[in-house]
């Protein structure tokens, strides 16, 4: 009997053993769609555990729906597109009422929350900056005689500096926003308040899509809107279900990251000063407006990166961060975004410096020329 | 152990039956699982290499692009870079080094000479060739694997 029972316990571990080997993969497929919207291209991946003959189908009715929400986002908030409500609240007078669609209601309000939030550094009212710095045109050809002068870079800050003043209504299921009565004097013109949501615009069709991707109850995939805003699911070929972040090195001319990271079901928003950009006599003029300055940033922080809650509340803040300057952005991010994970980079005199609150043990340093530091102002 | 049960197991076979059937299935089991670890092993080619100490990583090769993933410059020193090899050094604050070698033709990497010990158990380990090998360099906390990490399309997202 105790024979019998030693050649069992044998089998049996050895049957243990190669159950370990046996290979549990199970069937999956994975479709994609690239989409072209706001200037740039969003890319949907999805990927169906054990498909039927109804993922062809189904992915296609996503792939519309998707194509459909991100058009009426652009028309809705586009600062450029005349049948948006932005433009018409752009060429509108000073202190004039304008009518806004669901959608800019929505936007417009996330985005004077975060304004007040960030104490300003997130302003989409830098509209005049932007287009005089070049950023709604090529501004690869700009020159030195073309920056604009001291003076009007002045008038601009003043008018943005109203942007809290927009007064938002809602009355019998239509919305409203009414302009502030201030105007500035710039080269000759009298100028009225101007925003531009593309600031958090990618961000909140990334959550218009997750939203979609939910209903139809897709576990595997991601939607990613450019390099700025990302709307991770799972990932099906991997034990924690995760997908490798890789986040851009914003010095590197081959295109490396400084850091990787794993993440699964949550929105991630990122800004850079590597996106849009020109220099000259060497001083870099990026597309990120300091609200303080009227001009491009000059605060040394080369990217900054926002994981978890919303990819539009992400999205703003990550612009606001990029403004603040190395210490107001870590305090800004012990006070307030003490909930979600950040990750930037800082230029410190040449030497390049990574601050994160993302635990050590769960990313890697891709490119040792990015020194990890402390996200705490004592260290700094 | 009594007298009379040594005499017992003297007279008796050095064998029954079921002792026998025990030591097969044993002997079988033994056989069948160091065959599937042998046979399942990877050893497809390696499609770089990373060094690590104490379980960061300093140093990254790509062979297929020939550029370096990543170089920790506090600890790893570019000695030779041609078309042919590669040859760095791997350097402790405190002191000791590994002298590595990277054979780009062959596709292998080699510690050449170190430091660490009078047995250099790292300097005899055999050539990393692919992805089932490794060295280790234990005072020294370094190990040399293969980059195992290709880029996937589908699991790397950039942002």
């Amino acid at each position: 009997m105790k024979k019998f029972a030693a050649c069992s316990a044998v089998v049996c571990a050895a049957l243990i053993f190669c159950s370990g080997c046996a290979n549990n993969a199970a069937d999956y497929s994975t479709k994609s769609k690239t989409f072209f919207c706001m200037d740039t291209s969003a890319t949907l991946v999805i990927t169906q555990k054990e498909p039927d003959g109804s993922f062809e189908e189904n992915f296609n009715e996503l792939c519309t729906d998707v194509e459909n929400i991100l058009t009426d986002i652009e028309n809705s908030v586009s600062a450029h597109k005349e049948i948006s409500c932005i433009y018409a609240f752009n060429q509108a007078e000073a202190g004039a009422t304008v009518e806004l669609d669901q959608t800019a209601y929505t936007l417009l309000s996330m985005a004077m929350d975060i304004y007040n939030r960030t104490d300003g550094y997130y302003n989409p009212a830098v509209y005049y900056s932007v287009y005089d710095y070049g950023f709604y045109g090529l501004y690869g050809f700009m020159t030195q005689e073309a920056l604009p002068s001291d003076e009007t870079v002045a008038a601009y800050v003043s008018l943005s500096s109203h942007f809290g003043e927009i007064e938002l209504s809602e009355d019998s299921g239509k919305y409203y926003a009414k302009k502030p009565v201030d105007t500035v004097k710039a080269n000759g013109e009298t100028l009225s308040l101007k925003i531009d949501l593309g600031g958090i615009g990618k961000g909140y069709a990334v959550d218009a899509v997750n939203c979609i991707l939910r209903e139809y109850g897709y576990e595997y995939g991601y939607f990613n809107f450019g390099l700025s805003s990302i709307a991770i699911k799972k990932y099906h070929d991997s034990d924690s279900g995760a997908y490798s972040l890789n986040l851009l090195a914003p010095r590197s001319t081959t295109g490396g990251s400084y850091l990787v990271t794993k993440m699964k079901d949550c929105c991630v928003s990122t800004s850079g000063d590597y996106e849009a950009y020109y220099e000259l006599d060497g001083v870099r003029y990026c597309h990120i407006i300091n609200p303080q300055t009227g001009k491009p940033i000059q605060t040394g922080i080369m990217t900054a990166t926002v994981f978890g809650g919303s990819a539009a509340e992400d999205d703003a803040y990550t612009t606001a961060i990029m403004c603040m300057g190395k210490e107001g952005a870590i305090r800004f991010i012990g006070d307030c975004l003490s909930d979600r994970e950040v990750a930037f980079t800082f230029d410190n005199g040449g030497s390049y410096e990574f601050y994160t609150n993302i635990p050590a043990d769960r990313y890697t340093v891709l490119d040792y020329s990015y020194t990890p530091k402390e996200l705490s102002l004592d260290k700094v | 152990m009594s007298l009379k049960k040594i005499g017992q197991i003297k007279e008796g076979k050095w064998f029954r039956v079921w002792d026998l059937i025990v030591y097969g299935v044993i002997a079988v089991t033994v056989a069948a699982l160091f065959l599937s670890v042998f046979l399942t092993r990877d050893s497809s080619p390696a499609s770089g290499i990373r060094i690590t100490y104490a379980g960061a990583t300093v140093f990254e090769y790509d062979y297929s692009t020939d550029k370096y993933g990543s170089v920790n410059a506090g600890c790893i020193e570019i000695n030779g870079d041609s078309d042919e090899k590669l040859e760095l050094t791997f350097r402790l604050n405190g002191g000791g080094y590994n002298r590595v070698v990277i054979d780009k033709k062959n596709r292998s990497v080699k510690v050449v000479d170190a430091d660490c010990s009078a047995r250099k158990d790292c300097v005899y380990s055999p050539a990393i060739t692919d992805n089932s090998l490794i060295i280790c360099c234990t005072p020294h906390k370094m190990i040399i694997e293969p980059l195992k990490r290709t880029f996937k399309d589908d699991e790397d997202i950039i942002i």
